[in-house]
C-alpha cells in the first residue's frame, strides 16, 4: 500500500466524514498566511469587494445552461410527457430487436434451404452412380 | 446569507448564488488548492473556478442534511487540485516540483504508475470503516496528510505539535492501516 494508494483512497472517504472545520480554523487563527498572500495575487476578494465572474467560469456556466436547455427542448419535441418518452425508447429497442430477429431467421431459413439444394444433388449424383453400375452388371451378365 | 440560501440560488441558476458562495467559500478554496499545487497562481485560479463550475453544473445532487455546503466544495477543490497536480506531472515531466509538500509530490510521482491509481469499491468501504473507528485526533492527522495533503510543517503548526512527533504518529498510523489491509485483503480472499 503506497502513499498515492492512501490518497486514493481517502476520495472514496464517506462525505459524512469530512464535515469537520479542520481548515476553517487555520483561516481563523491566521496560520494560513500563504494563501492570503495568493488571494491577493489571483485577484482575490478583499473586504467590501464584490466578487465579480471570471469571462472564462462566465463562458462555463452559460454553455451548461445552453447545453441542458438543448437537451430539454430535444427531449419535449420528440414527446412532451415522460411516460410517453419512455414507451418511444422501449419501442425503438423492441423494433431493434425485432429487425435482429428478422435477420438472423433469414440467414438460418437461407442455410437450410442451401444445405437442401446441396444433399439433393449429392444424392441424385449417387442415384445416377448405382444406376449405372447396375446397368454395367446386366450388360456383363447378358454378354456371357 | 445562509448555505440554503445559496444553494436555493444556484439550482434557479441565479449568478448571484455564485457570487454569494464565492464570498463565503473562496479563501477557503484557495487554502485547499494552494496546498496540493503550490503557489502556481494560474493554476489555483483555474482550479477554483473548475470547483465552482462543476459544483453549478451537479448542484442537484447536493444533499444538505448529509454534509454542508462547505463540505461539498472542499471535497470538489481537493479532487480538482489533485487531477491537475497529476496532470501537471505528466505533461511537465518534472522530477520534483517544487513549492509542494513532499506528499504532494509522491502522490504525483506515484500516480504515474497506473497500478497506483486503480481502487476497488470494497477497498474505499474498508477505508471508511478505519477513518470512522480512528480517535478524533488520529483522524485529523490522515484526513490532513492524505486527504488535503498539507505537509507535517503545516500540520504541526495547525495542531500544535512538533514536525518530529507529527512524523512519528503519522508513521504508526501508516503502519497500522498497511497491516489491517493486508489482514483485510486475506480475508477477503478467503
Amino acid at each position: 500500500m503506497t502513499d498515492a494508494m492512501l490518497v486514493n483512497l481517502m476520495s472514496g472517504l464517506d462525505i459524512s466524514l469530512l464535515n469537520d472545520n479542520y481548515l476553517e480554523e487555520d483561516l481563523r487563527r491566521n496560520r494560513a498566511i500563504k494563501s492570503r498572500k495568493l488571494l491577493n495575487r489571483i485577484g482575490g476578494l478583499k473586504e467590501g469587494r464584490e466578487f465579480v465572474i471570471k469571462d472564462s467560469l462566465q463562458d462555463g456556466i452559460e454553455q451548461e445552461i445552453e447545453r441542458q436547455t438543448a437537451i430539454k427542448e430535444k427531449e419535449e419535441k420528440i414527446c412532451p410527457d415522460l411516460s410517453e418518452r419512455l414507451e418511444v425508447r422501449v419501442d425503438n429497442v423492441k423494433r431493434r430487436i425485432n429487425r435482429i430477429w428478422a435477420i438472423v431467421t433469414g440467414i438460418l431459413t437461407m442455410a437450410v434451404v442451401a444445405g437442401s439444394v446441396v444433399a439433393i444433388i449429392l444424392k441424385k449424383k449417387s442415384s445416377a452412380k448405382l444406376l449405372k453400375q447396375i446397368e454395367r452388371a446386366r450388360t456383363a451378365q447378358s454378354a456371357t | 446569507m445562509t448555505d440554503e440560501d445559496i444553494l436555493s440560488l444556484i439550482k434557479k441558476k441565479n449568478d448571484l448564488g455564485l457570487s454569494m458562495m464565492a464570498e463565503k467559500y473562496e479563501k477557503l478554496l484557495v487554502y485547499i488548492v494552494a496546498g496540493i499545487l503550490g503557489s502556481r497562481s494560474r493554476d489555483i485560479e483555474e482550479c477554483v473556478n473548475d470547483t465552482y463550475l462543476k459544483f453549478w453544473r451537479n448542484v442537484d445532487s447536493y444533499d444538505l442534511e448529509k454534509a454542508s455546503l462547505v463540505t461539498y466544495l472542499k471535497v470538489i477543490a481537493r479532487n480538482t487540485a489533485l487531477n491537475r497536480l497529476r496532470d501537471t506531472k505528466r505533461h511537465e515531466d518534472r522530477t520534483h516540483v517544487e513549492d509542494i509538500s513532499d506528499i504532494a509530490n509522491v502522490y504525483a510521482d506515484q500516480s504515474q504508475n497506473i497500478e497506483n491509481q486503480i481502487v476497488r469499491k470494497e477497498d474505499m468501504v474498508w477505508m471508511n470503516e478505519m477513518i470512522a473507528s480512528l480517535p478524533e485526533r488520529d483522524r485529523e492527522l490522515m484526513i490532513r496528510k492524505y486527504f488535503y495533503l498539507q505537509s507535517s510543517k503545516v500540520i504541526a503548526k495547525s495542531m500544535c505539535m512538533t514536525v518530529t512527533a507529527v512524523d512519528s504518529k503519522l508513521s504508526r498510523l501508516r503502519t497500522k492501516f498497511k497491516q489491517e489491509f493486508h489482514n483485510w485483503e486475506r480475508e477477503e480472499r478467503g
